[in-house]
């Protein structure tokens, strides 16, 4: 800008207006322009107007300018001759013209630099150059010959000569030649960590720690910082009452631990972690930014850091932060401890109960893509924790929303912690229908494909909100409306895996407690498919069974985590609900399976035991259905059964036992009954000779929920059988299974560089299987 | 604070309350010796999905046949089992528990109980 206002006047446009003057400069630019403003030739148009190959036939001795007389032309000449070394001038050292010094230029087309302005611009970079150099050289000798001095009095008993030197060297470091020279000097970096752990004097500090913090700019100044303990005397300043040492402290700290080794370990061990969790509580943004960021680099994949973070009620302090900010940058970093911290276990409980849930969700509509993600993993993270949680409307409609999400992280992580809310959580399951969870949920598995990591917590949602709450039989209906039983229905086909085939077995069983459902589940081949499923399940403990297992009584194996057990309990049992229905018991029959269901009344375990008598109970409502069961030999195996210690099985077989008495003779009849009712006295009340088989019936007897997590009703898996110990509670327990387990996603920041694994935080698994035990007990 | 610490131990951490001595003298029974009762839980288990909504990671009582040496003896259902013949409980594997249970043909526990231990 200066060497253009330079040239105004001499374009006599001084006294226009501004924006007008600027207009005449460009127009007139031929006339005007020194050739320095380099660039300003390429962008007005040329005199004539004309392409320049033109240009080149435009000639000054054809005459053109004939208007001029002779007396003019050697005039003119004269003046350019007078002037040619202004014109030098102001190419070289413009800055020694006169002010409004008025010279002719020699360009006669705007397309065509003469010579002397081509010299501009290189001239001025050399000319900076030479200046740059001799003063960097200045600076570097001046510093190498002062630092042994300065040393020496940073070093001097009184505190006013030490303040004035910590001055002195701060004012040198910030040239960057004397810079260098500073901290190429060990004595000096350990002078200036001396002067602050030793003075009280303000002036002292604030000149050293801000040349701790211009050297922290260079890998060589962390360096030195580093060893000369720097580190202990920078965290003792962060009680500073002083904003501006404050500053230099912790960005100074922030450096090192970003770019110096070890430095990590020295900031917890001088006690960092608590003074930048004291920190938090200051007000400027900019600087809790920093703060944060220290803590998510102290707090990832160090477990001690994150209980220190937790003892010095960090939670509660990031929670305030998420919730009363709205610069970015700092909820960023801020959501990025809490994700780091959510994945301990006991800062877990701490974040949720600062209200850590909602604080978050308020930033689920944030255009910054980073936050979004880092919040949402944070939920997941927490959300097995916060089942218990009230208030998480606004979370839950959010998460709805962002269902919807093109990003396949976000899905995925909003079905994650959708399943996870909404399991036994009655008030959650309502609000997500309330908020059409269902049709998103659905929309969501149709989008997926086949992603399981998002298709198997969309089915473990749908399952939780298909059962045990007021608006279930509408959730059931409304994956109907929707489209989604065709959808759920093909998952339990390859490629498909265990445990999300397990959540569909789950989810169809139950779609199919609402009567609309059963021509759909039927029309979608889910008869079939569930059958399919039990065969394959069956024959593989068959074979297990076959196998010599040299006396041992291990429980079946898993496969992806799921026991074939709990394919045969979770089919029989969707296919004892469907059996509800005339056409469905047809094609159960037809599928020839009711000699699996006779044998597996023979099976070790109750709940197994329990849906096989009470399929087939539904398929003895056939007179076709309860011959085909006496001819497999049933009566035997039921009339054990009868003897259960659970009381659903006993209830069951009696229930078999008598629709397949219906034709048969009188006394018959009276002898079963007499039977049933000694065997069965504990639930006189409950049990109804006539067997009317009504709607109440079939709820007392139903299996237990497929969400519910403890002590809710009881105990629905009871005792093994002889000593066998068996992992009960497979099919009860919620596929709650904390995401930060296992899941590579939230295991692992992403960000980071170091995996943050915690995995010395798992409970040790049982030895004989992949899986975090649930519960179980043994018979001794 | 003594019902906190029995019930809510976090396992290897000290713990002092008032504990129930029972003395239980298994019964022969085949070639197998029987306790008649039931034991749950451990620090390899999740207490959070025990039907029974236990509070950590102890070894329970969770079930006591009747008229079996356990009822004899005084066992009650939901007792913890601090110890068993001298072998610490707080802070065992399910199987581990079950392995010093089945080792001797009696077996001297102490139990801590609720409403009765503490309050």
């Amino acid at each position: 800008m200066s060497y253009q206002s330079r040239t105004m006047p001499y374009q006599g446009a001084a006294d226009m207006p501004k924006e007008q003057s600027v207009l005449a400069w460009q127009h007139n630019n031929y006339m005007g322009d020194s050739g320095i403003h380099s660039g300003a030739q390429t962008q007005v148009p040329s005199l004539t107007g004309k392409e320049e190959e033109d240009m080149d036939l435009f000639d000054l001795d054809q005459g053109s300018y004939s208007g001029f007389t002779q007396d003019q032309v050697d005039d003119m000449n004269n003046q350019l001759n007078q002037t040619r070394s202004h014109r030098v001038r102001a190419a070289m050292f413009p800055e020694t013209l006169e002010e409004g010094l008025e010279i002719p230029s020699t360009q006669f087309e705007a397309g065509h630099q003469t010579a002397v302005q081509r010299l501009a611009e290189p001239s001025q970079m050399l000319k900076h150059a030479v200046v740059n150099l001799i003063n960097y050289q200045d600076d570097a000798e001046l510093a190498t010959r002062a630092i042994p001095e300065l040393i020496k009095l940073l070093n001097d008993e009184d505190q006013v000569v030490v303040s004035q030197a910590a001055m002195m060297v701060h004012q040198l470091s910030k040239k960057e030649a004397s810079r260098h020279a500073i901290m190429n000097s060990p004595q000096m970096v350990a002078a200036l960590v001396r002067a602050i752990s030793n003075s009280n004097d303000l002036e002292t500090t604030k000149g050293a720690v801000g040349t701790l913090h211009k050297l922290s700019h260079h890998r060589q100044g962390l360096l030195a910082i580093f060893k000369s303990g720097g580190i202990p005397a920078l965290v003792k300043l962060l009680s500073s009452p002083v904003e501006s040492v404050l500053f230099y402290a912790i960005t100074t700290l922030h450096n090192l631990l970003l770019h110096q080794d070890g430095s990590k370990m020295a900031v917890r061990l001088a006690g960092g972690l608590q003074k930048m969790v004291a920190l938090l509580q200051r007000n400027n943004t900019k600087f809790l930014a920093i703060v944060t960021d220290c803590l998510q680099i102290l707090a990832y994949g160090n477990q001690e850091s994150k209980l220190i973070i937790l003892a010095s009620q960090g939670p509660i302090e990031l929670v305030r932060i998420m919730r009363s900010y709205n610069y970015e940058k700092l909820l960023w970093t801020t959501s990025r401890v809490l994700k780091v911290l959510s994945v301990c276990s006991s800062n877990k409980p701490a974040i949720v109960e600062a209200g850590g849930m909602q604080a978050l969700a308020m930033h689920l509509g944030n255009s910054s893509q980073r936050l979004v993600q880092n919040c949402l993993w944070t939920l997941r993270n927490l959300s097995d924790a916060a089942t218990k949680v009230n208030g998480l409307d606004s979370l839950l409609s959010s998460l709805v929303q962002v269902l919807a999400s093109s990003d396949v992280n976000v899905v995925t992580c909003a079905a994650g912690i959708l399943s996870n809310l909404t399991c036994n959580n009655q008030f959650n399951k309502e609000t997500v229908c309330q908020f059409d969870g269902i049709s998103a949920l659905v929309r969501t598995i149709m989008n997926a494909g086949d992603r399981e990591e998002i298709t198997e917590p969309a089915v473990c949602a749908l399952r939780h909100l298909t059962s045990r709450h007021d608006k279930s039989e509408l959730a059931q209906n409304q994956v109907r409306v929707v489209g989604g039983i065709p959808v759920i229905v093909r998952l339990l086909n390859p490629p498909s895996r265990w445990p999300l085939v397990k959540a569909v077995i789950g989810l169809i069983r139950n779609l199919a407690l609402c009567q609309d459902n059963f021509a759909p589940l039927r029309e979608s081949c889910a008869i079939n498919y569930l059958v399919q499923l039990l065969m394959r399940a069956y024959q593989d403990i068959q074979r297990r069974a076959s196998l010599p297992t040299g006396g041992s009584q291990q429980p079946g194996t898993y496969a992806d985590g799921v026991r074939m057990e709990e394919i045969i309990e979770g089919t029989v049992g969707a296919l004892h609900i469907l059996a509800r229905e005339f056409y469905n018991r047809e094609q159960i029959r037809q599928q020839g399976v009711i000699p699996v269901f006779v044998q597996l009344l023979f099976n070790d375990i109750e709940n197994i035991q329990r849906v096989a008598a009470g399929v087939l109970c539904e398929l003895a409502a056939d007179k076709e259905g309860a011959d085909l069961i006496e001819q497999e030999g049933a009566t035997a195996p039921l009339t054990e059964l009868l003897h259960s210690r659970n009381e659903g099985v006993a209830t069951y077989a009696a229930a078999v036992l008598f629709r397949m008495s219906e034709d048969k003779p009188q006394d018959y009849k009276k002898r079963l009954s007499m039977e049933l009712s000694s065997s069965l006295f504990r639930e006189e009340n409950l049990w109804n000779p006539d067997l009317g088989m009504g709607a109440d019936f079939q709820d007392i007897l139903s299996p237990e929920p497929y969400d519910t997590m403890y002590a809710q009703g009881p105990p629905s898996v009871q005792g093994s059988h002889a000593g066998r110990p068996y992992q009960q509670g497979y099919d009860q327990i919620p596929i709650s299974i904390p995401m930060d387990i296992g899941s590579p996603l939230d295991a692992m920041d992403v960000t980071g560089t170091e995996p943050d694994l915690n995995f010395d935080q798992l409970p040790a698994p049982p030895q004989d299987n992949n899986q975090v035990a649930a519960w179980y007990d043994t018979d001794l | 604070m003594c019902a906190k610490m029995a019930f809510q131990h976090q396992a290897g951490t000290a713990m002092e309350c008032l504990s129930i001595p029972i003395t239980l003298q298994k019964e022969v029974c085949g070639d197998q010796m029987r306790c008649g009762f039931k034991i749950g839980g451990g620090i390899d288990q999740d207490f959070n999905k025990s039907p029974q909504g236990y509070t950590d990671n102890g070894i329970y009582v969770t079930e006591v046949h009747e008229s079996s040496p356990a009822s004899r003896a005084g066992l009650r259902v939901h007792d913890k089992i601090l110890q068993c013949n001298g072998y610490d409980f707080t802070m065992v594997t399910h199987k581990k528990a079950v392995s010093y249970i089945k080792k001797n043909p009696t077996l001297s526990l102490l139990v801590a109980r609720k409403g009765v231990t503490s309050s």
